[in-house]
């Protein structure tokens, strides 16, 4: 089984080399991310690497508080709205509730990998920062698989007092910056007659204004991207985010939108009306839609998403 | 009241009849032809032998039925696609349920009716008659609007909002489907046997259950959890539909054709059973 990690673009310094991630890799001093996919690709490499987005963390808390009921209900909302459809449907945006191993619903993460705030803390703590906690050691390095640790880099305490102060973020507004009423209310109505609405559900639950299902949909063979937030060594069971197809990605919360660029995955999104035209899969259908818009409508609906807003400086 | 076998009209022949009532299209089929007869039954197990006596309606209307949910589920993901209005689909599927559906409700009530009057041969039923049909389909509706849709709805919105279910949370939605069904057995035999809107009312429906009885207790209790079982069939069938096509067309059949061999089985013995109780 070839092995798998996520590596943050942002730890490819000057000074480290590709072999250090992969023996045999050429060694490229200050890589791009770009060079490093593109000599992924070029070179057969065994390593895949995959980017991901950083996403905003405004409004956390509210998504954490969210019922893992609540989600599987959405879900079976849409396998009822669409003909008891089911998520591997490539035209159907039916999504899928994650469920984790030990039975609860994932909701943090591009693939849905983590079921709660402070387990999506630990994990980036460990997996994009280094620094091993009780809730995530740190990632086995490619190249001494042997390498213990002498400790752990942040107690549980430190843990929960960065879980407390994401948590304490206040949540994303809806403010009409610039953008008259009725248009952002026209946005409104289109947005949800040409389908984006059914996946960024614009309430869950009594949360209102997340605009997410918080649901895996499957995007389309140009969005694949693999990858998991776990020990990159071969295991003999799937651990979170490695059983989903590779185009399936949690719907992101569209709140906060207009200040959250780039969009996607991976960021290859600088704009919102970029982000909308590489929809595929699921949304196949709606992107087709919007592009079926009138100029003026397309204006109208991203006009809207520009009064999705992050909170306000004060 | 139950209908009774009359002689033929003095004017027959004389004139087309309207076929929008049950007892005109009653007259009018025996004028045409003498239909295949048998004792009446005496034991439950006798009934078995209805829907094989009427095997004819219950291949055909099995076969209408699979071939119907086989195509709208194989046109669910293109219909979807094409993007033509959601509500001109949902007309075009309305109007086929509306015969398709309504065929097969329409003859599982003149079962009901043939049990009732104790006739004894092939049911009466013809499946042209687009009267009859929204007549029989109107009874259904209101027969599950009438009570049913209560437990049904407290069993639904159980299921949707629940989470996860576990094997006692299937076991409290399976008992109440079992109650929704059943409730909905008595009030449309109420309303068959009655004729009116009025004996949908929940104090005919009381007084039906406490003339049954135990007996049409369990008669309808088997009914219930049987149709339970074939709605359950019927929906993993149509989870099996995006892997195994072949399969789930298959078992669609299967589904359909036995749901109702059992359906007018049932129907037939209830039937029998309020008439013998009630007379």
């Amino acid at each position: 089984m070839p092995r798998e990690g996520v590596l943050h673009a942002k730890s490819i310094k000057g000074r480290v080399s590709l072999a250090q991630v992969q023996a045999g890799l050429q060694d490229i001093s200050a890589p791009s991310l770009e060079k490093v996919l593109s000599f992924n690709i070029c070179n057969n490499s065994p390593a895949r690497l995959s980017q991901r987005n950083t996403p905003a963390l405004f409004g956390a808390k509210l998504i954490d508080e969210i019922p893992d009921r609540i989600i599987i209900a959405e879900e079976r909302k849409q396998r009822l709205t669409w003909g008891l459809e089911t998520f591997t449907s490539s035209v159907a945006p039916v999504g899928l509730a994650l469920r984790l191993p030990d039975g609860r619903v994932g909701r943090f993460g591009w693939k849905a990998q983590s079921p709660s705030l402070a387990e999506f803390v630990q994990l980036a703590c460990a997996n994009e920062l280094g620094l091993g906690n009780p809730g995530q050691a740190q990632p086995t390095a490619f190249n001494n698989p042997t390498y213990q640790p002498p400790g752990l880099d942040l107690t549980l305490e430190q843990c929960n007092q960065l879980t407390a102060f994401i948590s304490s973020l206040p949540r994303p507004q809806e403010r009409l910056q610039n953008i008259s009423k009725d248009q952002a209310h026209q946005g409104k109505k289109l947005f949800t007659s040409i389908g984006c609405a059914a996946c960024h559900t614009p309430n869950l639950g009594s949360l209102e204004g997340i605009y997410s299902d918080l649901l895996l949909h499957r995007m389309g063979d140009a969005l694949e991207g693999q990858g998991s937030y776990g020990q990159p060594t071969p295991k003999p069971q799937p651990s979170p985010g490695e059983g989903v197809p590779p185009d399936a990605w949690r719907t992101p919360p569209l709140w906060g939108v207009a200040d959250s660029a780039p969009y996607l995955h991976d960021g290859r999104a600088p704009t919102l009306e970029d982000a909308i035209h590489q929809h595929g899969g699921q949304a196949a259908r709606s992107r087709q839609q919007f592009d079926q818009l009138s100029p003026e409508e397309r204006v109208q609906v991203i006009d809207f998403l520009k009064t999705l807003r992050a909170p306000a400086a004060n | 009241m139950p209908l009774s076998m009359t002689a033929p009209s003095p004017d027959a022949g004389n004139h087309k009849p309207r076929l929008a009532d049950w007892e005109t299209l009653h007259r009018v089929l025996q004028e045409r032809g003498v239909r295949p007869r048998w004792p009446l039954e005496t034991h439950w197990y006798q009934c078995l032998f209805f829907p094989l006596h009427n095997i004819a309606s219950v291949l055909g209307l099995g076969s209408c039925l699979a071939i119907y949910s086989g195509v709208v589920l194989l046109l669910r993901n293109p219909l979807f696609s094409v993007g033509a209005p959601a509500w001109f689909w949902l007309f075009v599927v309305a109007c086929i349920s509306y015969f398709i559906v309504g065929n097969a409700c329409g003859f599982l009530q003149a079962v009901l009716k043939s049990g009732l009057a104790a006739e004894t041969g092939e049911v009466f039923w013809t499946g042209w008659n687009l009267v009859l049909i929204g007549k029989s389909l109107k009874t259904w509706l209101i027969a599950f609007l009438a009570g049913p849709i209560v437990p049904a709805g407290v069993a639904f919105l159980f299921w949707l909002y629940a989470g996860d279910l576990t094997f006692w949370d299937w076991l409290i939605v399976a008992e109440l489907a079992i109650v929704a069904c059943a409730l909905f057995l008595y009030t449309f035999l109420s309303m068959v046997r009655g004729g009116q809107l009025l004996d949908a009312r929940a104090q005919r429906v009381l007084e039906l259950i406490h003339h049954l009885g135990w007996r049409g207790a369990g008669i309808v209790a088997a009914a219930s959890i049987t149709a339970i079982a074939h709605g359950w069939l019927m929906l993993a069938a149509i989870q099996l539909f995006s892997s195994n096509f072949s399969l789930s067309w298959l078992l669609q059949a299967v589904c359909w054709t036995s749901g109702l061999f059992f359906a007018t089985f049932f129907f037939r013995w209830l039937g029998l059973t309020a008439r013998q109780s009630l007379d």
